[in-house]
């Protein structure tokens, strides 16, 4: 759920401008093989069964695959923000209009920060009383997504950015 | 099925006020979704309708008739309310006829960001409510809505046979 850990406020445009810059080198997930595999294989959609991005339309950029330079924003924002960075693995996860992320869950905990804003898009997320939230976007704002909670994002109305962030972060002591 | 221009407030009017008159009737959504978890939305089956709201039903959908319906019936979602990932002809059919139904919803309400989203094939699509929008969701497809955001989404469905 979302809670008071917040990315400072030119956060999400520092990391906005430095992910534009490296906009060509996000990943479509799938890959066109990975979808050809998943059709040839003709399995129909199963929540329960559905790990990873196979079935999904999103584009992410890996922790690995982060330029230095982009890499060093976005601690620099989590440092500004007295939020615990280090040692973190990031991923940002880009959508154009009509992307989605299928209903899953996933085995580690993860920050999700939101760094564009929605008044219609969002994540979907189960919570502790089995309930379920649709949480808007608003950049900056700071979801803890706990182990196994399931979650997903309907097609979106306009482009969105999203930083996992793995471990989730905490607030850096006084 | 088509749907003639539809008298929507008309009809979400009636239909609520049925409710209002015979809460007994309206029951909390059956059935399981994602992983077991429960749904949170409510249901009034065509069988507590009356009969000027049947009539007012079948007029607004062309085809929605005792004889052409598998089952119908009404979904009251309250704001926070949803219905998780589910295939609805498998699952709310009876049983004899899971294979042969596909699941149509009539929306009587509107809300900005709120609906349905439904799979076809390997895409998700996103439906947006509004006053006499239609889903269609196939046989073996799945049906979810997001949680509502406005007020309580109204929407009549039904499960009829597959062409």
């Amino acid at each position: 759920m979302t809670d008071t850990l917040a990315l400072v406020d030119h956060g999400p445009e520092a990391i906005r401008a430095a992910a534009e810059q490296c906009s060509e080198q996000f990943r479509q997930h799938p890959t066109p093989q990975e979808r050809a595999i998943a059709a040839a294989g003709r399995l129909p959609f199963q929540p329960q069964d559905h790990y990873g991005y196979r079935r999904d339309r999103c584009a992410v950029l890996d922790h690995d695959e982060i330029p230095p330079s982009v890499r060093s924003t976005i601690v620099d924002v989590l440092k500004q923000s007295r939020l615990m960075v280090g040692p973190r693995r990031f991923t940002l996860v880009r959508y154009r209009p009509g992307d989605f992320l299928l209903p899953h869950r996933d085995d580690l905990a993860c920050s999700l920060f939101a760094v564009t804003s929605s008044d219609v898009d969002g994540l979907v997320m189960q919570t502790v009383d089995d309930s379920f939230v649709l949480i808007t976007d608003r950049a900056g704002r700071h979801v803890h997504l706990p182990p196994g909670a399931w979650h997903w994002v309907d097609p979106v109305r306009r482009p969105r950015l999203t930083l996992m962030v793995s471990p989730p972060v905490r607030l850096l002591d006084t | 099925m088509r749907s003639k221009i539809p008298p929507t407030d008309e009809l979400r009017r009636e239909l609520l006020s049925r409710v209002e008159d015979n809460g007994s009737g309206l029951q909390r959504g059956p059935g399981s979704g994602l992983g077991g978890l429960p749904h949170h939305y409510f249901r009034l089956d065509w069988e507590a309708f009356s009969l000027p709201l049947r009539r007012a039903c079948s007029a607004a959908v062309d085809g929605l008739s005792d004889q052409s319906r598998i089952a119908a019936w009404l979904h009251i979602i309250p704001t926070g309310g949803f219905i998780l990932p589910i295939r609805p002809a498998l699952a709310w059919a009876p049983k004899s006829l899971r294979t042969r139904v596909a699941f149509e919803e009539f929306v009587l309400s509107d809300g900005p960001g709120d609906g349905a989203t439904v799979m076809r094939g390997q895409q998700a699509v996103r439906i947006d409510d509004f006053s006499g929008g239609r889903v269609l969701c196939q046989i073996h497809e799945w049906y979810w809505v997001r949680p509502v955001l406005g007020a309580d989404r109204v929407s009549l469905a039904w499960l009829a046979p597959h062409d």
